[in-house]
């Protein structure tokens, strides 16, 4: 009994045993044969089904399968893409940026800003692109939003701040404006201390502010990193009565943009301002040489321009020095037109030329009859020979020459109203003319103070007084001192019935008159 | 009601169909028809004025067609559930009767829907309504989406076009920019307009894959799959059409923006789409073939796997091609043995089902429910065609005529401190999102500038959220608000919007409706806007606001600057806005008093 008892014993622990260690796998492998089971039978409805499939479903199926191949990889590709393409836009936009293709760099700048939004330098970039396009509001708005001006931001856009600020104080001097300057270049030295740029700029802020002494460390502090900042730098130290210093600063800048050109003798900007600088330096020839090798080097650049200005300035240093008319002048003047024949300067200068001599004043006539035949600046040659006429008393002449210019470029408003006032006052007079060619006149400038005196004199002498008190009344505000106004509108009141205004003129054309006469 | 029913060579009990369809049920049908008429028109125009649902008359015939097909072979002698029959004539006739009295196109296609199901399971029974049910579904199509959803879906394709043209650009380094649905290069600038979205060709595509699921008897698996890779298709296709304009225009300066180039590429894609959609069709049946009937795999498959096996065989395969042909299909194209073995199986099959299935007795419709459908209907057209007994009271109508057109003159060079700088016309597509018509003046004052416009027609106050959304536009804030709140006395409202775009570019708007004689019109989001006709046709209309029927445009104010309009620059707006408004409504005013002089006047002579 006790045997049975201890075998059932036995029995049951190990039945007790066996359930024990073998009961959760039973239930595992249970549900692994469900699922086993499971698999199985959607296996077998498969096999089932694909026993049945034709083939030519897949042929008929291709395009589908294929076109979902080809946007699967475009999908790949688009992804991997998207990791460069911040990168792609960048160098785009900095590419579109230094070819000044603004349009261009505008949108990859926009599309880089959207893609990288923390990066200031991107909408930095942006914000100059948009206002080379001439959206200046936007342009300032990211500026200011990168560089607040209570909080040190972004240093570059601090300097933008700064210098648009500068620029339109040119124009209008606002002292609260200058201030945010001063503390937005402030903030730009912070973040950006060894920029020769900032160091400019306050000197520019300094020149403005008219404390150019303050602008001299600064402008040092630049030019050691830009030189050719130091011809900038000799200007200010020359104002400033120190020529010495102005002296070296200007042969330094010599010695820079003589390096310069050296390494590239195409470099234009470089040769111009070595010919300034040595100009300023009193090197005249030097200066000649310079630009005369660059026409060489390149016939169709700025350098005929250059050379005919050149010689203007030393005509101009030459008729301060002499007291008369010096040859030299002449030859300088003929010079600088056979440089540029098209110098309205050379030519301004030619009308007052040769008041002196007779042999001058042939001789100058010669030069614009030369210019005249080599078809150079036709129309103003015309207008500077018959203003010359005109001066000279020889009203047949200068008729002619001015309405030759007139005829030739109807542009020439100042020509047309000589012309105009010419033929108003000429022997006989031809009025009907000359008010057609002072309308014309009008049409392109209505307000201009002159031609409407001009016109409302023609409609006097055509005695139609009330269009000429139009004019003349309307012209009066530019031209208060005007003697011939003043008589004009006095004889149109008269005629009009208006004595007590009419004598009001007349009294203010006397006195008009005796100040004049007595200046 | 008497039938002669026999038992046909495919062993269903059929019924002769003379005598089952008596002409009282036919009067029935046809007043019930009729009943809708004066809804279906206005409908049939609204459908026809919108480009991407042009194609319901096609759609009508196919589905007329596809139902007749279908419910030849129908067994309409099976009858309904009274019950069911007075339920779904009573909620037609509710939802004919709404659709009239709240002027609702919308609404009357529903209810034309529920009327149609009503009359299949009315006069069929549950026979001929099992049969028909896809032609019907198809029909479904033509309902337009409710509350402009077919607008945001519009915006919602315009945009995924553009987004996944843009990504594909990328890829091809074609670099651009992307602003709403507007897609910019060096030197050329392409807007994904309406055409471009996808909207006309992914209505008809659906319409096909529609018909192609139905006529081929495909398992509800596939129908959700077919569905899905048409939805994918049309989006491709209309991606690359996109990715072809702005290749071919930028790079070749060819003309496929607009014209007929336009109008190839738009064919192209429809057609590029309905042949990948028929191509995916084949590929599932490779991948997944259709069930067929096989003795050794049925025997096999019984026990315990058996009902999951069946239910999930048919729930992928459909129906298999044997049990298509008993149901009347198909019966040339399965071999004799197949015939014979399934005919057995199937006439035991649906003896068994209908035994199993039957638990209360189905008729075919009494006299009386004909007749109160033919009361009930009757009254409900003779109640439309009577002026004021459910539609909006005679007299608030206004001219059905947008406003006459505008010139610069039409507003003064001044408005306050405000000085006109510029003037222009847009006209565009008459389905455009935007409108068919702005006139566009520019003013200016102190640096600021605005545009204040007037566009339109439209037949209801039209959110622009959408639009600008389309142009890039953030929408930060959006309020309504009463006019009473600036103190005057008209009622309606207007609306605000504060907008921001990328980096620096943020913009006020503000807009209001009005009808062609100026009557404000209440703005409105959703639904709510939809109980003011209940109100009035149940109260005293206010005579002051804009008919609910009557063309409107609308009135904007866009002013953009680069930093967040300050409050007094805000004000300043409003108060141009105002001024605009005022100034118009005065020309309305006078417009309306000119026309009762001159009615008068004709009175007066013909007295």
């Amino acid at each position: 009994m006790q045997q049975r008892r201890r075998r059932r014993g036995r029995r049951r622990g190990r039945r007790s045993l066996i359930a024990i260690v073998s009961g959760p796998w039973w239930f595992f492998l249970y549900v692994f044969w469900k699922v086993v089971g499971g698999f199985e039978a959607i296996g077998f409805w498969l096999a089932n089904r694909w026993r049945h499939r034709q083939w030519r479903y897949l042929v008929q199926g291709m395009p589908a399968m294929l076109v979902f191949g080809a946007v699967g990889v475009v999908a790949v590709l688009a992804h991997q893409e998207r990791g460069r393409l911040v990168d792609r836009y960048r160098n785009s936009a900095w590419r579109a940026l230094e070819a000044e293709n603004y349009p261009a760099a505008r949108i990859y700048y926009e599309r880089l800003v959207g893609l990288d939004r923390q990066s200031e330098a991107n909408r930095h970039d942006l914000a100059v692109t948009l206002a080379n396009l001439g959206h200046t509001e936007r342009a300032t708005a990211i500026m200011e939003n990168l560089a607040p001006l209570d909080t040190t931001g972004f240093g570059q856009a601090h300097l933008w701040l700064a210098r648009q600020i500068l620029l339109e104080s040119a124009a209008a001097p606002n002292p609260s404006a200058l201030q945010q300057a001063y503390a937005h270049l402030t903030r730009a030295k912070q973040r950006l201390p060894n920029a020769a740029q900032v160091d400019w700029t306050f000197a520019q802020f300094y020149v403005a502010t008219g404390r150019r002494d303050a602008a001299v460390p600064h402008l040092e502090m630049a030019a050691q990193q830009m030189p050719e900042l130091y011809f900038e730098l000799a200007f200010l130290l020359a104002s400033l009565g120190q020529n010495e210093e102005a002296l070296r600063a200007a042969q330094r800048a010599r010695d820079h943009l003589r390096t310069r050109l050296a390494a590239n003798p195409n470099d234009d900007q470089a040769r111009l301002g070595l010919a300034s600088v040595l100009t300023n330096l009193g090197d005249f020839d030097g200066a000649m040489r310079i630009l005369s090798e660059g026409a060489a080097l390149r016939p169709d650049g700025p350098y005929q321009q250059a050379l005919a200005a050149a010689l203007i300035n030393r005509f101009d240093q030459v008729a301060a020095q002499a007291g008369q008319t010096d040859p030299q002048q002449i030859e300088l003047l003929r010079l600088a037109l056979r440089h540029d024949p098209n110098s309205q300067q050379a030519l301004l200068r030619l009308i007052d030329l040769g008041q002196g001599s007779a042999a001058d004043r042939k001789q100058a006539q010669e030069l614009l009859q030369t210019l005249l035949v080599g078809g150079y600046a036709t129309p103003f040659v015309h207008f500077v020979l018959g203003s010359r006429a005109w001066e000279a008393e020889k009203p047949e002449r200068a008729l002619f020459h001015l309405e030759r210019a007139y005829e030739l470029d109807s542009a020439l408003t100042p020509v047309a109203n000589n012309l105009a006032w010419i033929l108003a006052h000429a022997d006989p007079p031809d009025l009907d003319r000359a008010l057609t060619i002072i309308n014309s006149v009008l049409e392109h400038s209505p307000r201009d103070a002159n031609y409407l005196d001009t016109r409302g004199q023609i409609l006097v002498k055509m005695q139609r007084y009330r269009e000429a008190l139009d004019d003349l009344e309307r012209a009066l505000p530019g031209l208060p001192r005007n003697v011939a106004l003043h008589e004009a509108l006095s004889v149109v009141y008269r005629n009009l019935g208006q004595e007590q205004l009419a004598e009001k003129h007349d009294l203010l054309a006397q006195r008009l008159a005796e100040a004049q006469q007595g200046n | 009601m008497a039938s002669v029913t026999t038992l046909n060579t495919a062993g269903v009990l059929s019924s002769d169909r003379s005598e089952a369809f008596s002409r009282w049920m036919a009067a029935g049908v046809a007043v019930v028809v009729l009943a809708h008429l004066p809804m279906l028109i206005p409908l049939a125009a609204r459908l026809w004025a919108a480009e991407h649902y042009q194609f319901f008359p096609l759609l009508l015939l196919g589905a007329g067609y596809l139902g007749y097909h279908r419910g030849r072979e129908a067994d309409v002698t099976r009858g309904g559930l009274w019950e069911w029959r007075l339920l779904m004539a009573s909620l037609a006739a509710f939802l004919l009767a709404s659709a009239a009295v709240m002027n609702s196109t919308w609404l009357a296609a529903i209810a034309v829907m529920a009327s149609s199901w009503m009359l299949l399971y009315f006069f069929g029974g549950a026979g001929l309504l099992a049969r028909v049910w896809p032609a019907w579904l198809i029909l479904w199509l033509v309902v337009p989406l409710p509350l402009n959803m077919d607008r945001e879906l519009i915006l919602s394709m315009q945009h995924i076009a553009t987004q996944w043209a843009s990504g594909v650009l990328d890829a091809m380094r074609l670099r651009h920019l992307v602003s709403g649905v507007v897609i910019e290069l060096p030197g050329h600038e392409f807007l994904i307009e309406e055409a471009c979205s996808g909207i006309h060709s992914f209505f008809a595509t659906m319409a096909c894959t529609l018909f192609l699921l139905v006529l081929s008897h495909r398992g509800w698996f596939r129908w959700a799959l077919l569905l899905a890779a048409a939805v994918f298709w049309v989006l491709v296709a209309n991606t690359l059409r996109v990715i072809a304009i702005v290749v071919l225009g930028s790079r070749w300066n060819l003309p496929v923006t607009e014209g007929i180039g336009h109008e190839l590429m738009g064919a192209l894609v429809f057609l590029m789409a309905i042949g990948l959609v028929l191509s995916t069709d084949r590929l599932f049946l490779f991948l997944l073939p259709e069930r067929r009937y096989d003795p050794l795999y049925e025997g096999r498959s019984k026990g315990r796997r058996s009902f999951f096996k069946r239910w999930f065989g048919r729930w992928i395969g459909g129906k298999s091609r044997q049990e298509a042909a008993v149901a009347g299909k198909y019966e040339s194209k399965i071999s004799a043995s197949d015939r014979s073995t399934a005919d057995a199986a199937t006439a035991d099959e649906s003896i068994r089902s209908s035994v199993r299935k039957r638990r209360r007795p189905r008729t075919q419709p009494a006299r009386w429910e004909t007749l109160v459908l033919i009361v009930v209907f009757g009254v409900l057209g003779v109640a439309q065609l009577i002026p004021g007994a459910l539609s909006m009271p005679q007299g608030r109508t206004a001219q059905d005529k947008f406003i006459e057109p505008m010139a610069a003159a039409d507003m003064p060079e001044q408005m306050g401190d405000w000085r006109r700088v510029g003037y222009e016309t847009v006209i565009r597509s008459p389905d455009d999102p935007q409108s068919y018509i702005s006139y566009v003046w520019t003013y200016q004052k102190d640096g600021q500038r605005v545009r204040m416009s007037l566009e339109g027609p439209y037949l209801r106050w039209h959110n622009l959220v959408g639009c600008l959304r389309g142009g890039g536009w953030r929408t930060d804030q959006a309020r309504h608000r009463a006019y009473e709140e600036i103190g005057e006395s008209i009622p309606g409202g207007f609306t605000e919007l504060i907008l921001a775009k990328e980096l620096q570019q943020n913009a006020f708007v503000i807009f209001a409706a009005f009808d062609s004689e100026h009557r404000p019109v209440i703005p409105t989001a959703r639904l709510f806007g939809r109980l003011a006709p209940i109100k009035e046709a149940l109260g005293r209309p206010d005579e002051r606001l804009a008919a609910d029927d009557s063309i409107k445009y609308q009135l904007v104010l866009f002013q953009e600057c680069p930093l967040p309009l300050s409050e007094a620059q805000k004000d300043d707006a409003r108060d141009l806005f105002h001024q605009v408004r005022r100034h118009l409504s005065g020309q309305a005013i006078a417009w309306v008093e000119i026309k009762d002089i001159l009615k008068s006047v004709q009175q007066d002579r013909a007295m």
